[in-house]
């Protein structure tokens, strides 16, 4: 099946990338990107001046029901930053892959566009975005969303 | 970075399938259960005829009756214990891998007979619902609340209720002939109606009647529907039932 290919070399991809800093973030967030809330651990691949792009790897969990189980997300993400003096724009793009305890699966890409405030010396940031999750894969159809993120460096 | 970044945008335009060539299916069946003699016979396998029962409990049971029919010798009798608060009592037929898409118009007759005057609040006698890789089958299904048809969904949206003033009374022990049309819409740029014996009891119009992906919950709509189920497709809380079904027909309307 040539779209499970791409969509595993996608994944392949994303998951194998290496970052060149050591930058790590754990980061919690309500709605966005992987639903209703996600946990998320972040690695920055590369930093140019102020600028900063990460990969992003999350869970969340969705009940779904008695019939079909539940479901868990597992949205993988490019994140760039880009501003200075505590200022950020955020924005990412990537794909939620979502498997239920009844054995089917399904992927989603989410988009992140948002505002981060994370002040120098410290080890956390905020972030509140604009997280539409699209589908694409039987037809394409863009849902809006939202989401406030709290991350910490470790 | 911004090659990557467009990339994975556009591959997934790219890989974005034809699904009206990918889930085609047919647009019309209808059946009178004339040319069964025993239930197995309406399952034939590759989806020509039913594609498969559902009954939820080993005390449910669907038979082929000649004794109680609308036309010709037979009609589909069905018999299911009351539901379960959370597990749903379902003794129904469904055929699957059908195609209704968005824009088109499908109307469905058939009749019913309900058996006795117990209690049937929440017993659904009809759905028409989309399968999807993740979520609860999303659609539209007839119900009998207070006595009346209603037409409650299988996502967000507002039950349809008959108007309090018109309202008929769903008759027992009788053969009672449902219609229901609805124009295919993920806007609300559709419409539903209802009728009991050739009377109409439910329009709405600018509708949403098709359902959506919502986050991870539901994921997967194709902006179409694919299977029917007739019969007690889920039982009221509050009896057991018995409910006769004859002379199916679904079909795309201009």
């Amino acid at each position: 099946m040539p779209i499970k290919n791409i969509l595993l070399f996608v994944a392949f991809f994303l998951c194998t990338h290496q970052g060149v800093t050591q930058d790590r973030y754990i980061s919690f967030e309500l709605g966005g990107s992987g639903g209703i809330a996600s946990i998320n651990f972040e690695k920055t691949l590369t930093v140019l001046g102020s600028n900063r792009y990460s990969m992003r790897y999350g869970l969340s969990f969705a009940p779904i029901d008695k019939n079909n189980g539940n479901a868990f997300i597992f949205p993988v993400m490019i994140h760039g930053k880009w501003g200075k003096n505590n200022h950020f724009a955020d924005v990412g793009i990537g794909q939620s892959f979502t498997i239920t305890t009844r054995g089917s699966a399904f992927v989603r890409m989410p988009l992140s566009m948002g505002y981060r405030f994370e002040p120098e010396n410290k080890r956390y940031y905020l972030r509140a975005s604009y997280t539409p999750i699209i589908s694409y894969l039987f037809n394409f159809q863009w849902e809006n969303w939202a989401g406030l993120t709290f991350g910490y460096a470790f | 970075m911004k090659k990557i970044l467009v990339s994975l945008f556009l591959l997934s335009l790219l890989i974005s399938c034809d699904k009206e060539k990918v889930f085609d299916g047919p647009d019309s069946y209808g059946d009178g259960f004339e040319t069964y003699t025993e239930k197995e016979d309406l399952i034939d396998g590759n989806d020509e005829r039913w594609s498969f029962f559902q009954l939820t409990r080993d005390e449910n049971n669907m038979t082929i009756d000649t004794s109680i029919v609308h036309s010709g010798s037979k009609s589909m009798r069905f018999e299911a214990l009351a539901s379960q608060e959370n597990d749903a009592s379902k003794c129904s037929i469904n055929k699957q891998f059908m195609a209704f898409w968005e824009g088109e118009t499908v109307r469905i007759d058939f009749w019913c007979y309900l058996v006795g005057d117990a209690s049937a609040q929440w017993l659904f006698l009809f759905d028409l619902e989309e399968k999807v890789p993740v979520g609860a089958g999303p659609g539209m299904r007839l119900a009998l609340v207070d006595g009346q048809l209603t037409v409650e969904h299988k996502y967000p949206n507002p039950n349809l209720h008959q108007n309090e003033a018109t309202a008929l009374e769903f008759p027992r022990d009788q053969w009672v002939k449902i219609s229901f049309e609805t124009l295919l819409s993920r806007k609300k740029k559709g419409y539903v109606k209802v009728w009991q014996d050739d009377v109409l009891v439910i329009e709405q119009n600018d509708w949403q009647t098709l359902p959506k992906d919502i986050l991870y919950f539901q994921q997967g709509t194709k902006g179409g529907y694919s299977q029917i189920e007739f019969g007690i497709t889920a039982n009221s809380q509050e009896a057991d039932h018995v409910l006769y079904v004859d002379d199916v027909e679904v079909k795309l309307v201009e």
